[in-house]
This record gives structure tokens, C-alpha cells and sequence, in this order.
């Protein structure tokens, strides 16, 4: 066999393989492309804006998310709806409204991040709405870290990139702040599963 | 990832002002800076003793209750339930029994075959000052009525279905102890956990302590002033 023809018989089978992969693709996928399934997956979550409540005479914890509709010029960041930069009063209130429709009375619902006096004194004042709370355009996960004061657990909240960092930032928030080890915990999804 | 707790644990308690740490910092100022070994000594004796203060306390899980979210406005003024439950799915957790149900329609929701309520014949509920009625069926025998619980319960746990005017305005499920089963809380909370996800337009939902007992009543919205009426009120 000549010298060229061999060579052309090698090279052949490589062009044509170079040649099929240069070739456009059809991309014409019928009704594939118009999934509202795909549609639906794809479009951002609205804000949750989440808190942690508790009843301390039951030693019950609530989780009360709050999900805010966008407004007409909310950008996505990051595949994330903006929450509101300053979340009104009213929103608390109505987490702490939630564990109150469960509970005897109102003053057994507070927030579930307390200060160092709450064991002492188990009232809504010695605890913290705007801590006990996460923001999903901020942190995907929210956590609880608790001691057990005897009837009623004393706990603080944190958020965090995940289940376990958010358990650690919220054991760390517990021993700093009630000098006390605080293994009671939990961790879940700031957003609605 | 319970032994990353615990060290976590044990790093952050030996940090802390008065448990130890600072009181051997301390106390060991001067001594740390004339006798370096006298401080390694005193941090490894801090280290073993905050292992076993995080030994002493292990890692538990809090069971958290989901209430049912809601929708808020773009300014956060006004909401609404997130996800609107209806009472179907009030019916589903309680094994087809609607508030406002008749004794003679309780009848047929119920796994015993051969009962048969008529108000007349219930035994009236006195812990309410209103014409309370109420029939009880033994936990055992509640068939779908108790679907939700899978921890154990005491022999004398009961159900009790309540009626005002004829109507079925509460289903109380009373989890009690006995030998086998001495602390039913668990079977409470299972129970409780699925109903706190209802709106309180749906249903009135309480988990509450009278003794020995742990009572989940779930209330007819509607009840107006029984919702706050409680067992133990009993005799009262």
C-alpha cells in the first residue's frame, strides 16, 4: 500500500470523528423547553425571615417562619430575594402570637435567645426577638443551643451556612453568654422545607 | 460529629471566666512566670476537667414544633397563612371526625363498630358550667384516632370527644402511665407535633400537665370560651 493511502486510512477515521463533534447539535426540543416545572425550581424563594419561640411553662420550641411577598423592583442576589432591611415589630409579635395560640397564657411564650438573668427571671423581657430570629438572604440554616435550668430550658440562637455551623454559633452564643455548657441543641432550614 | 460537639464543648468551657480557667490563670500569674511548667500543668488539669464537665452533659436534640408560616406583605404590614390548611386536613389527623359533627355521626367515625352515641344518653363533662356531653375511648382502641403516635403510652390512656349543643367541639387525648410506660411524653409530643402545623383558624391545639397525664386537646376554633377551658378544671 502507498505510503499516502495509509496514512489517509489513519487520519480519515479522525477528521470524520472531529467533524461529527464540530456539528450543531438540534436543539429543537418540541414542548421540552417550556417545562413550568424547570420554570417553577428555578424562580428565588421569597424572603423567610425566621424565628425560634418558646414556651417556658411547657418547655416547648417553636419554629415561626415569615415569608414576605417581593416588591415590584426586588432583585435577586445571588439567586436570593432581598429581606426587608429593617423587619417590622409587628413580625416578632406575631411569631410570639403563634406559640401564644398553644399556650395558658401570653406571658409563657418569649423569644428563644435569652439573656444571662432569664433563668432567674422567665419573662419576655430577658429575651431578644431580633436574635432569635434569621434571615434567609443571610443564612440558610437557624440553630438553638440550650442548658436545662431545671422546669425550662435556657437557650440562644445563631445562624450559620449550615446545621453545624449554625449549632456551633449557637453553643458558643449559649456558654459565652449563660457561662454554662449548653448541649440541649437543634439546627433547621430558615426557609420552609 | 457528637465527639466535634464535645470538643467544642470542652474548648469553650475551658475559656470561660470562673470555670476554672481564669481562677487557675489567676492564681498562677506569678507562678506561670517563674515556673513554666506549673502553668501546662494547670491548663491539662483545666482541659481534663472540661471534658468531663462535657461528658457529664451530653448532646441532645430539641424537638422544635413547626407553626404554620405566613405570608407577610412587601412592607410587612398585613398577612396571611402561608399555606392554607382546611379542615380536610384537620379530618385526616383525626381519623375523619369534623368539629361540629353530631353524636350520631361520631358514631360511624369511630373503630368500634357497635357504637352508638345519642346526646341523650352521653354523661355530661362538669368541669364546664355549659351542657358539656363527652363519650371516652381507651387509647388502645383508638384505632386511627392515635395514627400519629408510635411511642409507648400507659394502659389508662384514654380519648375523649366532647359536645356542646349537640356537636362535636373537642377531641382530648389524655396519654397516662403505668408500669410498662412510665413517662408517656414522647407519645404527647407526637401526637401534639401534628397538629401545631394547623392554623388556629383550623384548629385550637394545647399540650398541657395534670398530674401524671399529658393532655393534647385540639378545639373547634369556634368554641369561643371552652377553648381555655382545660381538664384540669375536672371537679372544680
Amino acid at each position: 500500500m502507498r505510503p499516502w493511502l495509509r496514512l489517509a486510512i489513519l487520519v480519515l477515521p479522525l477528521l470524520a470523528s472531529a467533524a461529527s463533534r464540530g456539528t450543531p447539535l438540534d436543539f429543537n426540543l418540541g414542548d421540552f423547553d417550556s417545562s413550568h416545572a424547570l420554570d417553577d425550581a428555578t424562580k428565588p424563594r421569597d424572603c423567610t425571615v425566621t424565628y425560634l419561640v418558646e414556651n417556658v411553662v411547657t418547655n416547648e420550641t417553636f419554629v415561626a417562619r415569615m415569608q414576605f411577598t417581593p416588591g415590584p423592583h426586588a432583585i435577586t442576589l445571588k439567586g436570593l430575594l432581598p429581606c426587608p432591611a429593617l423587619v417590622p415589630p409587628r413580625v416578632a409579635e406575631a411569631a410570639l402570637a403563634g406559640c401564644r395560640d398553644h399556650a395558658d397564657k401570653k406571658s409563657d411564650c418569649v423569644f428563644a435567645d435569652m439573656s444571662r438573668g432569664f433563668h432567674d427571671a422567665p419573662v419576655i423581657a430577658n429575651s431578644s426577638g431580633n436574635a432569635a430570629r434569621c434571615a434567609s438572604d443571610q443564612a440558610p440554616q437557624i440553630a438553638i443551643a440550650c442548658w436545662n435550668a431545671g422546669n425550662f430550658d435556657v437557650c440562644n440562637v445563631a445562624c450559620g451556612a449550615d446545621p453545624d455551623a449554625a449549632i456551633l454559633a449557637a453553643r458558643n452564643r449559649c456558654e459565652a453568654t449563660h457561662q454554662k455548657a449548653c448541649p440541649i441543641t437543634a439546627a433547621l432550614p430558615v426557609q420552609a422545607p | 460529629m457528637q465527639a466535634a460537639r464535645m470538643t467544642e464543648s470542652r474548648i469553650v468551657t475551658a475559656a470561660h471566666p470562673g470555670a476554672g480557667g481564669n481562677r487557675a490563670g489567676h492564681d498562677g500569674k506569678g507562678a506561670h512566670a517563674h515556673r513554666p511548667w506549673l502553668g501546662a500543668l494547670l491548663a491539662g488539669a483545666v482541659s481534663i476537667a472540661g471534658v468531663a464537665a462535657a461528658a457529664q452533659a451530653p448532646d441532645t436534640t430539641k424537638p422544635i414544633l413547626t407553626l404554620p408560616p405566613l405570608q407577610w406583605d412587601d412592607r410587612g404590614v398585613s398577612w396571611t397563612y402561608a399555606t392554607q390548611r382546611a379542615p380536610g386536613d384537620l379530618a385526616r389527623l383525626m381519623a375523619g371526625l369534623k368539629f361540629g359533627l353530631t353524636p350520631e355521626d361520631v358514631s360511624q367515625h369511630l373503630p368500634d363498630p357497635g357504637a352508638n352515641l345519642h346526646w341523650s344518653d352521653l354523661p355530661v363533662a362538669k368541669e364546664f358550667s355549659e351542657d358539656v356531653r363527652y363519650v371516652w375511648i381507651p387509647m388502645q382502641a383508638a384505632g386511627a384516632l392515635r395514627k400519629l403516635v408510635t411511642a409507648c403510652f400507659g394502659e389508662p390512656s384514654h380519648v375523649v370527644l366532647l359536645f356542646l349543643n349537640k356537636a362535636l367541639f373537642r377531641v382530648s387525648w389524655r396519654f397516662l402511665p403505668d408500669q410498662n410506660c412510665p413517662d408517656p411524653h414522647a407519645a404527647a409530643e407526637e401526637l401534639y407535633a401534628g397538629f401545631v402545623p394547623l392554623a388556629s383558624t383550623v384548629a385550637v391545639s394545647v399540650h398541657y400537665r395534670v398530674g401524671s397525664a399529658e393532655v393534647v386537646d385540639v378545639t373547634d376554633p369556634a368554641a369561643g370560651s371552652l377553648i381555655g377551658q382545660r381538664w384540669q378544671t375536672r371537679g372544680q
